[in-house]
C-alpha cells in the first residue's frame, strides 16, 4: 500500500516535470515541476486561474500534457485515465463538490470501486465491514456504515469521501478545496484527519486551498502558482502568510489602473435605498447587514465560497433567506420570491452567465427581448420594431464588439457575453444591481469595460450597484465602499478608494 | 448550525476520533438498528400496499360477485405478470438514469420471431432466440446512448420504429400462429397454484433481486444513477453498465413477449403495445424516479399492482378501453408528480396558490 523500504535516497510518490499545459487561448500551466513525497503534505495555492484545478487533473490523467513528465515512486509513467490512475497507481482524487450516492448505504459508498463480483448492495461482508472500519477509524468518523449517503450531513459526506479516497491502494490523494464547504470547526476536524492520515498512514496528500491559514497549519511544503507557473516551493517555516499573499499576486495588479472612482454625493433627495438586515440562509450565511444607495456602488469581497453569491440570491429572491429583512425604500422584499424582487427594482446578473444569465442558443436580439412582459411587448406579444431598437440601442451603448445583433449569443466571448447579460437585466429599469463575479473569466480589457459601464450606470442613470467579487482588484477605486465576507459573515468593511489589496486578502482569507 | 462535536475534544488528537454523532452508534443493538432502517425504507412500499388494498375494497364494494372470487384473483395475476417482468426491466434503466419506451416494439418482436423460429428450432430453441434478440435489441438502445450519446427517448423512440417495422416486414404485416401447442407453459397454464404469467415474473424477479442485491453490477447501476460523477471516479466503467441496464430491459421485455404469445398462440408485432408507457407508469408508481438512482423491486411490484387492478377493475365495471388509456395516461402524470414534489420539496402550484391566498387575503383586509 505505501512506500516500501526505500533506500536513503527520497524518491516522491508522484513528481510532475516541466509539465506544460494548453487549452485554446490559455496557457493553463507553463514548465512547471511538482512533487509530493510519502507521508508529506504538500499544499497548492494560488488565486482563481492560476492552474491549481490543471495540476490536479493532470495528476490523475484527466486530460493529456502537453509536455513534461510524470515519475511515480521514480519511474517514468504516462497517466491515461483517472481509471488507471486510480487503480493502478493508487492516485486519488478528491473532488471539490460533495456527492454520495444517496440510496447506497454509507459502507457501500466507501467501498464504490472495489467490490468482488458478488455483493450484497444494503449490507456488508465480513471482510467489508473490517475495512470500512478500519478506514473510518483511521480518519476518526463515527458513522454508522449502514445509514443510507442521502441521510448523511455535507461534513459527513466529505469525511466518506475520505475514506472512500483512502481504501487500497492508495499512494497520493489529490484534495480540491476540501473545506470549502465546511464550516470552521468542521474544517478544523477534517484538517486533524489528514495530518493523522499522512503520519499514521504515510500517504501522500496534495491540498490545494484558498484558505492560506489552513495551509500553514498543516502543509509541510507549499507550491505558490501564479498565472500558469510555479513562483516557488517553500517549506512551511520557510514563509509567512504575508509573503505568500505576496507571491501569489504579485504581477495581478500590474495589468491596468482602476477606473477614475464617480462623485458619490449628488442627488441626495430622493434615493432609494436598500437596507439589509441581519439576513442569514442556513449555513451560507449569517447575520449580514449592509446599506446601499442609489448612485453608490457598494462592493462585497471574499473568496469563492465565502457565501455572497447565496447572499446576492437571496436578496434577489432566488433562494429563501430564512434569517433577517430586506427592505427597499420601506418596501420588505419577501423571502424567495424573484418575481416580486424584480418588480420592485432589483436585478440579478449571477456568476453562471451560461446559466441563468444569457441564453447561449438565441442571439444577441433575442436574448435582449426575452423579458417580453417588459417594455418590448404587448399583452405578450412581440413588439418587433421596439426589439429591434433597443437592442441596437443596447449594443451600442454596450459596445458588443466584433458582433452583429444576430450573432448566436453563445458564440461571443466571455466580456460580451457579460455585457449582454447585464444589458439583458436592465430591461426591466432596475433600481438595483446585483452582480455576482461579473469579471470573472474574462480578459483585462473586458474587466475595464464592465466596470466603466457599472459606474457609468450608477452615474448618469442613478441606479444602485452590488458587486460582489473573488477578484478583490476589480473593486479597489471602483466601489464607494468594500465589505468583506468571510464564512457567510461580514468581518470587515473599508473604504473603497483607500482600501488596498493586501488589507481585503488578510480579512477575506481564514 | 455545524452539526456535530464535542468542543471538548482536541481535533489535533488522534484518539479522540469521533467528529459527529447521528445515526446509531456502533454500541446500539444492531438487530435493532437494521429494524428501524428496514421499517424506513419500506414506507412507501406499505403506502402503496394500503392503495391497492383501498383500491380492490373500492372495487369490491362496487361489484362484490364479480371481485370477491378466486377467478379474478386468478386472472388478475395473469395479467399482472406480463406487466411485472416488462416493468422489472423499465426499472432498470430508470435506476441507470434513463428509460425504454421500445419495451413493448420489443415484446412484439419477440413474439413474432418465436412464431417464425418455433418451427425450425423447436420450441426452446425459438424461445432463447428471441430471448436473446430481446437482449441484443436491449445492448443496441445501451450502445446507442452510453457511447454514442444519443438521448435515451430518441434513442428508444427510433428502436421502437424500427423494431416495429422490422417485426412487420418479417411476418409480411400478418400475425405468425404459433404451431407447437407446448408454448402455453410460458404464460397461458398454470404453474401449480399460480398463472403462468405470474411463475415467470416471480422468476424474473428472483432474477433482478440477485442482480440489484447480489452482484457487483446491481450496485453500480444505482451508484451510476445516483451520483454518475463519482462513480466514475471510483474506476466504474459508467458507459459498460449502462449498456448492461438496457440489455436487461430488452432481455426482459423479450420475456413479456413470449408471455403474450403464449397466451395468444400467436407471434405480432403489435403485441406488445402499450406496455411501454404502462411499465414506466408501473416504475413510477412503485417509486422508481426518472433521473435515476432510485427504486427497489417490491415497490414495483406493487405499483404494477395498482395499475392492473385499477385499469382492469375499470373495465369489468365496464369502463371503455379508450376511458382506461385516458386514466392510464392521467395516472402516470399523477404519479411523476408526486415522485418530483418528494425530490423538489414543493410544487410550484403551491407556492402559486398559497401567494395568491395571501395577496387576497391582504386584500380584503385591506378594504
Amino acid at each position: 500500500m505505501l512506500n516500501s523500504p526505500v533506500e536513503e535516497r527520497r524518491v516522491p510518490a508522484i513528481m510532475m516535470e516541466n509539465v506544460t499545459k494548453t487549452f485554446p487561448g490559455v496557457t493553463a500551466l507553463d514548465c512547471v515541476s511538482f512533487d509530493v513525497d510519502h507521508g508529506e503534505i504538500h499544499a497548492v495555492v494560488g488565486e482563481n486561474g492560476s492552474g491549481k484545478s490543471t495540476l490536479l487533473k493532470l495528476m490523475v490523467g484527466a486530460f493529456p500534457m502537453d509536455s513534461g513528465q510524470v515519475h511515480i515512486n521514480g519511474d517514468e509513467v504516462r497517466l491515461r485515465s483517472p481509471r488507471e490512475a486510480r487503480k493502478r497507481y493508487g492516485i486519488k482524487i478528491m473532488p471539490q463538490d460533495v456527492e454520495l450516492c444517496g440510496q447506497l448505504i454509507t459502507g457501500r459508498n466507501i467501498m464504490l470501486g472495489l467490490e468482488g463480483a458478488l455483493v450484497d448492495r444494503n449490507r456488508l461482508s465480513r471482510r467489508e465491514r473490517a475495512m470500512t472500519a478500519e478506514v473510518l477509524r483511521l480518519i476518526g468518523a463515527h458513522v454508522d456504515p449502514l445509514v443510507l449517503g442521502e441521510n448523511l450531513s455535507t461534513p459527513e459526506a466529505r469525511f466518506i469521501q475520505i475514506a472512500h479516497a483512502l481504501l487500497p491502494p492508495v499512494s497520493v490523494v489529490l484534495c480540491d478545496e476540501p473545506t470549502a464547504v465546511l464550516s470552521a470547526v468542521d474544517a478544523e476536524a477534517l484538517l486533524a484527519t489528514l495530518t493523522r492520515i499522512r503520519s499514521e498512514a504515510g500517504t501522500a496528500i496534495v491540498y490545494v486551498s484558498h484558505r492560506i491559514g489552513e495551509v500553514l497549519q498543516i502543509a509541510d511544503r507549499i507550491t505558490i502558482l501564479r498565472d500558469g507557473l510555479s513562483v516557488g516551493t517553500f517549506r512551511r517555516d520557510e514563509i509567512d502568510r504575508q509573503q505568500i499573499i505576496e507571491l501569489m499576486t504579485k504581477s495581478a495588479r500590474a495589468g491596468e489602473q482602476g477606473t477614475p472612482s464617480h462623485d458619490a454625493a449628488q442627488g441626495t433627495a430622493n434615493r432609494s435605498r436598500l437596507a439589509v438586515k441581519a439576513l442569514g440562509f442556513g449555513r451560507s450565511f449569517s447575520d449580514v447587514s449592509l446599506e446601499a444607495a442609489a448612485g453608490q456602488i457598494v462592493g462585497i469581497a471574499g473568496a469563492q465560497g465565502a457565501g455572497f453569491g447565496s447572499l446576492l440570491a437571496a436578496i434577489a429572491g432566488r433562494i429563501k433567506y430564512d434569517a433577517g429583512s430586506i427592505e427597499l425604500d420601506e418596501v420588505s422584499i419577501p423571502p424567495g420570491s424573484t418575481t416580486k424582487a424584480y418588480k420592485l427594482g432589483i436585478a440579478l446578473v449571477p456568476a453562471d452567465r451560461r446559466q441563468a444569465g444569457i441564453v447561449p442558443s438565441l442571439t444577441v436580439r433575442e436574448n435582449i427581448a426575452l423579458p417580453v412582459s417588459g417594455s418590448l411587448g404587448r399583452n405578450g406579444f412581440r413588439l418587433r420594431r421596439a426589439e429591434r431598437e433597443t437592442s441596437r440601442k443596447f449594443a451600442e451603448v454596450f459596445d458588443i464588439r466584433g458582433a452583429g445583433l444576430n450573432t448566436m449569443a453563445g458564440n461571443l466571448s466571455g466580456g460580451n457575453q457579460q455585457k449582454l447579460a447585464i444589458a439583458r437585466s436592465l430591461q426591466g429599469d432596475p433600481k438595483f444591481l446585483l452582480l455576482e463575479e461579473p469579471t470573472q473569466g474574462i480578459d483585462i480589457g473586458a474587466k475595464a469595460e464592465i466596470r466603466h459601464y457599472i459606474s457609468r450606470l450608477v452615474r448618469n442613470e442613478g441606479m444602485g450597484a452590488l458587486v460582489a467579487s473573488s477578484e478583490f482588484e476589480d473593486l479597489i477605486g471602483f466601489s464607494d465602499v468594500i465589505h468583506v465576507m468571510r464564512l457567510g459573515r461580514i468581518v470587515a468593511t473599508f473604504d473603497g478608494k483607500t482600501a488596498t489589496y493586501s488589507d481585503i486578502l488578510h480579512a477575506a482569507l481564514p | 448550525m455545524t452539526l456535530v462535536t464535542d468542543k471538548s475534544e482536541t481535533p489535533g488528537d488522534p484518539a479522540a476520533g469521533g467528529h459527529f454523532s447521528n445515526g446509531p452508534q456502533q454500541e446500539t443493538s444492531w438487530a435493532v438498528g437494521a429494524l428501524e432502517r428496514t421499517r424506513g425504507m419500506m414506507r412507501l412500499e406499505m403506502q402503496l400496499l394500503f392503495v391497492l388494498v383501498l383500491l380492490y375494497l373500492v372495487f369490491s364494494a362496487i361489484e362484490p360477485d364479480i371481485f370477491l372470487s378466486v377467478r379474478t384473483v386468478e386472472n388478475l395475476a395473469r395479467q399482472a405478470g406480463v406487466l411485472l417482468v416488462a416493468s422489472v426491466g423499465q426499472m432498470l434503466v430508470l435506476v441507470v438514469g434513463g428509460f425504454d419506451i421500445s419495451v413493448g416494439a420489443t415484446a412484439g418482436f419477440a413474439s413474432t420471431a418465436l412464431a417464425l423460429l418455433v418451427d425450425d428450432f423447436g420450441l426452446y430453441g425459438a424461445v432463447t432466440a428471441a430471448l436473446a434478440l430481446g437482449a441484443l435489441v436491449g445492448s443496441v438502445n445501451g450502445f446507442v446512448i452510453a457511447y454514442l450519446g444519443v438521448n435515451p427517448f430518441v434513442a428508444t423512440l427510433a428502436m421502437l420504429t424500427f423494431l416495429t417495422g422490422l417485426s412487420n416486414e418479417l411476418s409480411s404485416g400478418a400475425s405468425v400462429p404459433i404451431t407447437d401447442r407446448g408454448v402455453s407453459v410460458f404464460g397461458a397454464d398454470e404453474w401449480g397454484p399460480l398463472p403462468g404469467t405470474m411463475g415467470v415474473g416471480l422468476v424474473v424477479v428472483f432474477i433482478a433481486y440477485l442482480l440489484l442485491n447480489r452482484v457487483r453490477a446491481g450496485l453500480y447501476i444505482y451508484a451510476i444513477g445516483g451520483a454518475r460523477e463519482t462513480s466514475r471516479l471510483s474506476g466504474i466503467s459508467v458507459a459498460l453498465y449502462e449498456v448492461l441496464a438496457y440489455a436487461m430491459c430488452g432481455l426482459f421485455a423479450a420475456a413479456a413477449g413470449v408471455m403474450l404469445a403464449s397466451r395468444v398462440t400467436l407471434g405480432q408485432a403489435s403485441l406488445g403495445a402499450g406496455l411501454e408507457l404502462e411499465s414506466i407508469a408501473a416504475a413510477v408508481i412503485g417509486g422508481a424516479a426518472i433521473g435515476g438512482g432510485v427504486g427497489r423491486l417490491l415497490g414495483v411490484a406493487m405499483g404494477v399492482g395498482i395499475l392492473t387492478v385499477l385499469t382492469s377493475g375499470l373495465e369489468i365495471v365496464g369502463v371503455s378501453e379508450f376511458a382506461r388509456q385516458m386514466v392510464t395516461g392521467v395516472v402516470l402524470v399523477v404519479a411523476v408528480a408526486f415522485n418530483q414534489r418528494r425530490r423538489i420539496g414543493e410544487w410550484a402550484i403551491v407556492k402559486l396558490a398559497k401567494s395568491l391566498l395571501r395577496s387576497s387575503g391582504a386584500r380584503v383586509s385591506g378594504s
